[in-house]
């Protein structure tokens, strides 16, 4: 025993002291070593890892692959790397899609629902004219129609401005062409919303012109639709006033900055309802009936 | 060249079962380290310094395979060997299945904390209540299957004729008595 103790005495510490040593091996060759450790020992664990009830693994994968029909992808062989590489690219696939819709959920300080419309995925961008235009995977057969209004994550993102069966052409709130009737949301004064050409830093902004005996626009005051050009309905936000310019006694100029930046734009919602025909009264001096 | 034979499938033993078999089979709550309860056992059984050799290898694996800092585990292994040597060295060497059980337990407990004292050094911060939570499985665990482990480890010592004299006069004087008493059942 005695001997024992001494030569324990003498063990321990040079055990602790090399596993003080330990402590300074990079991570690097310790991520080789351990490496080099599973690949030898991978026929081994490969095998015991067969046991692990294969086929609700393999069931699995592929009840995962057929909730998602548009994306097949073919199955490699079991317990290989091929597999491990497999399953990298379906996490990171499908993390993609969480993101994507989460992306595309409407913003949480949007009251009420969003009204009826057909998602669209955004599948091309171009620049025409110096505008940006973004191209939809969906087109009259899907019901879109000319001039809809386009929302994304409820809020006012553009106009469809051309269509074809299955695709369609979407202008931005931004765009120079674009008009929307638009109002205040806390002094309710009614007015067009306007894109604008792009500002020195490079950020797109619209325009709002009013016109009002009274009224008074703050800077952060919400713009939405007022509903009366009939491609939206009233209510929807478009923006935040970012700068407040008198130019009248009774006109002002306000600057919007849209509610969505495009660049994040990956799926859109087109409306597709439509406005209830009003029957307007005749015009005056034309008798009832008279041709 | 026996130790060297018998210290290489122990750990070899180890690293399959942890990277393999425990994974697979069992629940998390009843996943043991196999590494320090089988270190305990060789301590227990076998000469004292191959004990703590066992106990360095095994820590060694556990780092490489299991630990966030390389060497902090071989570390906290060693330190939870001093500690139960200081502590119960007489009752650890006794030769029964008893007390390598309960010294696994303690072990896996002791190294364990060790672990997380000495990881804090090197930045890696653990949230006490999921240590308290990975400790209460740990100790679970070690709890149900530190038996059967400290029971065929020592069977393996005995067979590659590892153990240490005191074990082996013991477990030889168990065996002579056992013989007799079955021969005594036979003559009656």
């Amino acid at each position: 025993m005695t001997r024992d103790g001494e030569r324990s005495r003498i063990v321990f510490p040079a055990l602790a002291f090399l596993a003080l040593l330990l402590l300074a091996v990079p991570e690097s060759s310790v991520d080789s070593a351990r490496a080099r450790v599973l690949s030898l020992l991978n026929p081994v664990l490969s095998r015991f890892a067969a046991w692990k009830a294969p086929a609700p693994r393999v069931a699995s994968i592929q009840n995962l692959e057929a909730t998602s029909p548009d994306k097949p992808v073919e199955m490699p062989a079991p317990n290989t790397s091929a597999e491990t590489d497999y399953n990298r690219a379906r996490i990171v696939q499908l993390e993609n899609e969480l993101e994507k819709l989460r992306r595309t959920e409407p913003f949480a300080n949007l009251p009420g629902k969003i009204p009826p419309g057909v998602d669209a995925n955004v599948i091309i961008r171009k620049i025409l004219w110096q505008e940006p235009i973004l191209g939809l995977d969906r087109g009259e057969a899907d019901g879109l129609r000319m001039n809809a209004g386009v929302l994304h994550r409820g809020a006012v993102l553009g106009r469809i401005v051309g269509i074809g069966p299955h695709g369609a052409s979407l202008a931005l709130l931004t765009h120079r062409g674009m008009s929307i009737a638009a109002r205040l949301s806390d002094c309710r004064v009614e007015g067009v919303l306007q894109g604008a050409k792009a500002e020195e830093n490079g950020e797109r902004f619209c325009h709002m012109a009013i016109v009002a005996r009274e009224a008074a626009p703050k800077v952060g005051e919400n713009v939405v639709t007022s509903g009366y050009d009939g491609a939206f309905p009233s209510g929807l936000w478009m923006g935040v006033v970012t700068a407040v310019r008198k130019t009248g006694d009774f006109q002002w100029e306000l600057t919007i900055r849209p509610a969505c930046n495009d660049n994040a734009v990956e799926i859109v919602h087109v409306l597709t309802g439509s406005m209830p025909e009003v029957p307007w009264p005749a015009a005056p001096g034309v008798k009832r009936g008279a041709r | 060249m026996r130790y060297a034979f018998t210290l290489t499938t122990l750990v070899l033993a180890v690293v399959i079962a942890q990277l393999a078999l425990v994974p697979a089979f069992l629940p998390p709550v009843l996943r043991p380290d196999l590494g320090i309860l089988v270190g305990i056992t060789v301590l227990a059984f076998g000469p004292r310094e191959f004990g703590l050799i066992a106990i360095f290898c095994l820590g060694v694996q556990a780092d490489l395979f299991g630990s966030a800092h390389f060497g902090v585990l071989t570390l906290a292994y060693l330190a939870a060997a001093g500690v139960i040597l200081l502590v119960a060295w007489r009752e650890l060497v006794r030769g029964d299945v008893l007390a390598p059980w309960i010294g696994g337990l303690a072990g896996t407990v002791l190294a364990h904390v060790f672990y997380v004292l000495f990881a804090n050094f090197f930045g890696v911060h653990y949230v006490w209540g999921q240590v308290a939570a990975s400790l209460s499985s740990l100790a679970i665990a070690a709890a149900v299957w530190g038996l059967p482990i400290a029971y065929l480890t020592g069977r393996w010592l005995a067979w590659t004729n590892c153990l240490s004299p005191a074990v082996r006069e013991r477990w030889a004087n168990e065996a002579r008595i056992n013989a007799a008493r079955r021969g005594k059942l036979k003559r009656a």
